[in-house]
């Protein structure tokens, strides 16, 4: 064990354990000769094999927060966002950053709210519904979905201002 | 038994659909045993079953999350292995998140939505850039300063370096302030270093 730390005239003390190169040690070489491009395009490839999976829970994701929209059970607000929060990060990470940002915008209308908030049913119908429309393929790159992006940020400021929750100056 | 197949890697998410693609990820470049938790109290007993040699957490869990149970590894009396490189994976990128998943004792953040590479990156930061260990009364994990502030006199000033000329600068400086106590000290903290095991 360390010395007494008290035999100095301070408040705070600490121990400072030098970097253990353990892992290393135990591959035998260090992770960047082990983990280069052949690596990556087989860890890619994996992510590629899983795309369809993915979407597929998405959908069903998706699905679920309508449905929890209309039928508003108790705590109904931190259900969807929690779902919205899984479509936010694995949206990405298929590729589908237009839908990530629809996740986005549902985490973000739920923001600070509790389990007795009982959101615009309207506004998370018309939120995912665009979702929806965002799991195509080619939708990264479609104007026009982006300018549905752009409506719908508005129509959630819009929302959280008649709620009494906006952001300064809005 | 060495190389990549030798590692044990545990996977925390609550969402099994992430956890399916860092599990395939990790598999994929020949990572020999990777484990499954669904939250932070499994991740826990896995731990236990079997230490891990990196963690991926993700932060946000229930009934324990990824910064209670980083803290739990870190500083239960009971923890298997303190010392484990921790990799959180977050979609909350705030300020505040990110200092409160450092001061749990996080090594390494993954922001969402995360790619093969950002994924492989973390792995060889936390295997290739190990960061000295950190215990005091306010905060157990690896060393949070990633910077050299211009005033510090300390030692481990960087990830770089190199623990054997900081030892010998250490000792030196120890041997100075028993001789001359008016010696400037080590800033307000003194410094232990080289009579801990770790037990990985």
């Amino acid at each position: 064990m360390a010395k007494n730390e008290n035999d100095i005239e301070t408040s705070a003390s600490f121990e400072v354990l030098p970097p253990n190169f353990f892992i290393q040690e135990k591959i035998g070489s260090s992770a960047q000769n082990l983990i280069g491009n052949e690596q990556l395009k087989i860890a890619e490839k994996c992510m590629q094999v899983l795309k369809p999976t993915i979407i597929n829970a998405l959908n069903v994701m998706l699905h679920d927060i309508s449905t929890l929209a209309r039928v508003r059970p108790r705590g109904v607000a931190p259900q969807i966002w929690r779902k919205a929060h899984e479509i936010r990060g694995m949206a990405g990470s298929i590729n589908r950053k237009l839908l990530g940002r629809f996740g986005d915008l549902i985490c973000k209308y739920l923001n600070d709210t509790d389990e007795n908030f009982r959101p615009s049913a309207t506004l998370i119908t018309d939120l995912s519904v665009a979702a929806n429309i965002a799991m195509s393929e080619t939708a990264d790159n479609d104007a026009e979905l982006a300018t549905l992006l752009e409506e719908c940020k508005l129509a959630v400021e819009v929302q959280k201002a008649r709620e009494g929750r906006s952001a300064e100056g809005f | 038994m060495s190389g990549l197949n030798s590692l044990h890697v545990l996977v925390v998410d609550d969402n099994a659909h992430m956890r399916s693609i860092v599990v395939a990820i990790l598999r994929g470049i020949g990572i020999g045993t990777v484990k499954e938790a669904a939250d932070g109290a499994d991740a826990f007993e896995v731990m236990r079953a079997g230490v891990p040699d990196i963690v991926i957490t993700d932060l946000n869990m229930d009934p324990i999350d990824g910064l209670d149970f980083t803290r739990m590894v870190r500083t239960a009396p009971d923890s298997p292995f303190p010392f484990v490189p921790i990799i959180m994976m977050t979609g909350h990128t705030e300020r505040s998140k990110v200092i409160a998943a450092r001061d749990a004792g996080v090594n390494e953040l993954l922001a969402k939505p995360i790619s093969a590479r950002t994924l492989l990156d973390r792995i060889v930061s936390v295997i290739d850039r190990p960061r000295p260990f950190i215990r005091s009364n306010t905060y157990t994990g690896p060393c949070r300063r990633r910077s050299m502030h211009k005033d510090y006199a300390g030692p481990w000033r960087r990830s770089t370096d190199d623990p054997e000329e900081e030892m010998r600068k250490l000792k030196e400086r120890e041997e100075a302030e028993k001789e001359n106590p008016t010696v400037s000290k080590l800033g307000d903290h003194k410094h232990h270093i080289g009579d801990h095991k770790y037990h990985g």
